[in-house]
């Protein structure tokens, strides 16, 4: 099993999901043939996680919730363009994501801060007077960095998967990881470096 | 302009900075809210609502011990063109109901579709105790008796004592189209009696639609066995099935499909 399926809700069971013995893409295809209950399970199963992604992506409860509404509420309906040849739950991810970014990019249209310039040695860490909280320096990085990190770093889904939800290539989810990983640690003071690239 | 650098041979563990293992630190936000749980069911209730109607899709597996024989009118009156499942996702967005429980708290939904925080419908539901599926059950059918989802394609359950035979399937198995509902109720009735099981038994055994359904409990070649009818499209079709037949595992029938009537 990859991370990206390893959501501990994923296959609970409980009182009404009579469809609890279904994978996902069985409730996927049953959902696409006109099952209205197959849908909901498939929300009983991934709303933490999709929540949890939004949250961390989002960096603010109203954005993420909004967010992550648009998202179930666009899968439920695009639900015929799941082929099935990636985890439903890549296929989610995907729409959570890109609903986050929409979101952000509706309500903040200005206020990303640009790419951070490492070679600038004029922010030393030891000079920084004001420590960001993790969350905060996260929420600082270029959206794309950030949810890329949020997968990758903080879900610890595979790099190729985090490459379809985000639809770039594996060599630019690394890249992302990389520049956020060094970016944050400078917003945070600390020594902020990307690993060494042989040229 | 800015270069990418080929970062394509770093494994992703390489982390000089010590971030990766602090955001991996970094508590989760914990479970979705209630409330925005509730809001979210509410607006797919909406999203089903609207759909165009379908072929109904029997439920995956049994959802109660309910011994009901629907009348065909019953399923006529309450279904109305209404998508298979709505009900349910309409009920679970009006009480609120949470992942694999739920709670019984007078509840009113205002966020409707398109993720906004206004517009849509507003559902309430009283105030009670916990909400359990039969409670969503009793509701639907006004607390009259022991009715199932109106969905549920009409059951009549036999007990004929036959012997059946692969040979002799179609013909031992045309009786049961004049058959009454000969087997007792509730908890006297076998699990092929219920309906969701005898519909979850015709779905593993590759029937996805169904109008009406006969079960007989009797024997296939000297073994403890069921005989199952059901009217699709192409008419009635019978299998011989183990009595286990629709318990979720994959079934494979003793006898048939064979063509009956």
């Amino acid at each position: 099993m990859t991370p990206i399926e390893a959501d501990p809700s994923a296959n609970a069971r409980g009182p009404g999901s009579a469809y609890g013995e279904l994978t996902d893409k069985e409730l996927m295809a049953r959902h696409n043939g006109g099952d209205g209950d197959a849908f909901a399970e498939l929300f009983r199963r991934h709303k933490d996680r999709m929540w949890g992604v939004a949250m961390r992506t989002c960096n603010n409860p109203e954005l993420a919730a909004d967010a992550v509404q648009d998202a179930f509420i666009s899968a439920f309906r695009r639900g015929e363009s799941y082929r099935g040849d990636a985890a439903v739950t890549t296929w989610l991810h995907r729409i959570v994501v890109n609903a986050c970014l929409d979101r952000i990019r509706r309500e903040r249209p200005t206020s990303e801060l640009p790419e951070i310039t490492l070679a600038d040695g004029s922010d030393r860490p030891g000079e920084v007077e004001t420590r960001l909280t993790v969350q905060a320096a996260l929420a600082r990085l270029p959206e794309a960095q950030r949810a890329a990190l949020v997968l990758v770093d903080m879900y610890a889904v595979p790099v190729a998967d985090a490459a379809t939800i985000l639809g770039v290539a594996e060599g630019t989810v690394k890249s992302r990881c990389f520049r956020g990983r060094a970016a944050l640690a400078e917003l945070l003071g600390r020594e902020g470096r990307e690993p060494s690239v042989a040229v | 302009m800015n270069v990418e650098p080929d970062f394509g041979d770093i494994p992703i563990e390489d982390d000089p900075t010590g971030m990766r293992r602090l955001l991996a630190a970094l508590p989760d936000p914990g479970p979705m809210p209630e409330d925005l749980t509730a809001r979210i069911l509410a607006s797919l209730a909406s999203e089903a609502a609207a759909r165009p109607a379908a072929e109904p899709v029997v439920p995956a597996v049994p959802r109660s011990g309910h011994a009901v024989v629907t009348p065909i009118t019953h399923r006529s009156r309450h279904r109305g063109g209404t998508p298979a499942g709505l009900r349910w996702l309409a009920a679970a967005a009006a009480v609120g109901v949470i992942g694999a429980g739920g709670f019984g708290v007078l509840r009113t939904l205002t966020h409707g579709l398109g993720g906004g925080a206004s517009g849509g419908a507003a559902l309430t539901t009283p105030a009670g105790g916990p909400v359990s599926e039969d409670h969503e059950r009793a509701s639907e059918t006004g607390g009259t008796g022991p009715q199932v989802l109106g969905q549920d394609p009409p059951l009549i359950v036999a007990s004929s004592g036959t012997d059946y035979t692969a040979a002799g399937l179609a013909e031992q198995a045309a009786p049961l189209l004049r058959a009454q509902d000969a087997v007792g109720t509730g908890s006297e009735r076998p699990q092929l009696g219920i309906p969701e099981r005898a519909q979850a038994c015709a779905k593993a055994l590759g029937v996805p639609v169904m109008t009406e359904l006969r079960v007989d409990i009797a024997r296939f070649e000297g073994d403890p066995a069921a005989v199952l009818l059901v009217k699709g499209s192409s008419g009635w079709q019978a299998f011989a099935v183990p009595l286990t037949c629709g318990d979720g595992a994959p079934v494979t029938a003793l006898a048939g499909p064979v063509p009956v009537g």
